[in-house]
C-alpha cells in the first residue's frame, strides 16, 4: 500500500486549518492521479491506491468535521464514499483472483477445472463491476469533483 | 447520540492537535482487543478491531510531518497488525466463497450420469483446509503481537511519541 503523498512546505506549527486544507488538497490531487489507470485496468495497484487515499481523505474529514458546515460535508462524503465503495468491490475480486490464479497454477492439470470454473464466475463478477465502478467515477468526474472539493475546503478553512 | 468534537478551542497546530486527537483514537483500538483474542472465530470482534485501526493508521499518518522517529515506529507496528487482520479478513470472506463452490460442482456432478465426467473435488476441500489453518496461524501472530505491545507498554510508547 502506497504511503500518503507528502505535503510539500507542510509546517506541523502553523494553524491547524492551514495545514488541514494543504493536506486535504494535496490528498484530493492524490486520489486523482490514480484515476487514468485505474480505468484503464491494467496496473491492480493503481485502483487500490486510489481507493486507499480515498479512505484517507474520508478519515480525515470525519475526525475534523467541526471545521466543516455540516451539510457540505455530507455531500462530500457522500461523494467520496461512492467512489470507496466501487472501487471497494472490484478490490475485493481482484485480491480473489490473484490468490485463485496462484493456486490453479499450482494443481496438476486434471484438478485445475473445477477451480477455473470458479475464475471465470469471479472474472465475470469484476467485469460487471468495472463496469459500474468506471461510469460511476466518470460521472464524479464529470460532475466537477475536484472543483467542488476544492471550493468546499477553501470555503470551509479559510 | 452525536460523538462530540475531540478537538478544544485553544489555537491548534497540526502537532498539537495529534495530542488531542490520536489518544482517543489508539484507547478506542486498544480497548477492543480482548473480544478478538477471547473468542477466535468471532468475526464482528474482528472486524470492529480492524476499522479502528485503519481510523487510526490514516489519521496518523496525517501526523507524520508533525513528529519524530518514534511516532513513525509505532505507526509501523500499526500497519503490522492491520495487515494481519487484513489477512485474516480476507480468508474469512474466500473461505465460504469456497466452500459455495464446493456446493455448486457438487450440483453440477450430481446432474451428470457419467462419472468420469464429474469434476473432482478433494483439491477445493484441500484449499479450504489450508485456508483454515492458515487464518489460525495469523490468529496465533496477532495474539503474539498483541503480547509483545503489552510487555513494550505500547500506549506509553505511543503517548511519548506525540509529545
Amino acid at each position: 500500500m502506497a504511503k500518503p503523498w507528502e505535503i510539500v512546505d507542510l509546517d506541523p506549527d502553523d494553524p491547524l486549518k492551514v495545514s488541514l486544507r494543504q493536506i486535504l488538497l494535496g490528498w484530493m490531487e492524490e486520489i486523482l492521479s490514480y484515476e487514468s489507470e485505474t480505468i484503464k485496468g491494467t496496473d491492480l495497484e493503481a485502483l487500490h491506491n486510489m481507493r486507499i487515499s480515498a479512505r484517507r481523505l474520508r478519515a480525515i474529514l470525519k475526525i475534523h468535521r467541526q471545521f466543516f458546515p455540516k451539510k457540505l460535508l455530507r455531500r462530500q462524503l457522500l461523494e467520496i464514499e461512492k467512489l470507496i465503495d466501487n472501487l471497494g468491490l472490484v478490490r475485493e475480486i481482484d485480491v480473489f483472483l490473484k490468490e485463485l490464479k496462484e493456486l490453479v497454477k499450482e494443481l496438476p492439470a486434471g484438478d485445475r477445472v473445477a477451480l477455473q470454473w470458479m475464475l471465470a464466475q469471479q472474472q465475470t463478477i469484476r467485469e460487471v463491476y468495472r463496469r459500474t465502478m468506471k461510469a460511476e467515477i466518470r460521472k464524479l468526474m464529470r460532475n466537477g469533483f475536484k472543483r467542488q472539493f476544492e471550493e468546499f475546503v477553501w470555503g470551509s478553512l479559510r | 447520540m452525536k460523538k462530540k468534537s475531540t478537538l478544544s478551542g485553544k489555537r491548534l497546530t497540526l502537532r498539537s492537535s495529534g495530542q488531542e486527537i490520536l489518544p482517543p483514537m489508539l484507547d478506542s483500538f486498544l480497548q477492543r482487543i480482548d473480544p478478538v483474542i477471547l473468542k477466535e472465530q468471532r468475526q464482528e470482534p474482528l472486524h470492529a478491531l480492524r476499522l479502528r485501526g485503519k481510523r487510526l493508521r490514516y489519521a496518523m499518518e496525517m501526523y507524520v510531518p508533525a513528529y519524530n522517529s518514534p511516532f513513525i515506529d509505532c505507526l509501523d507496528s500499526v500497519k503490522e497488525i492491520l495487515g494481519i487482520l487484513g489477512r485474516i479478513h480476507d480468508l474469512d470472506i474466500n473461505i465460504p466463497v469456497l466452500r459455495q463452490h464446493v456446493r455448486q460442482v457438487r450440483h453440477f456432478n450430481a446432474g451428470i450420469n457419467d462419472r468420469a465426467l464429474n469434476m473432482p473435488t478433494e483439491r477445493l476441500r484441500t484449499i479450504i483446509q489450508q485456508f483454515e489453518e492458515e487464518r489460525h496461524n495469523q490468529f496465533l501472530i496477532l495474539c503474539d503481537r498483541f503480547l509483545q505491545w503489552k510487555q513494550e507498554e505500547f500506549r506509553q510508547r505511543f503517548l511519548q511519541s506525540i509529545q
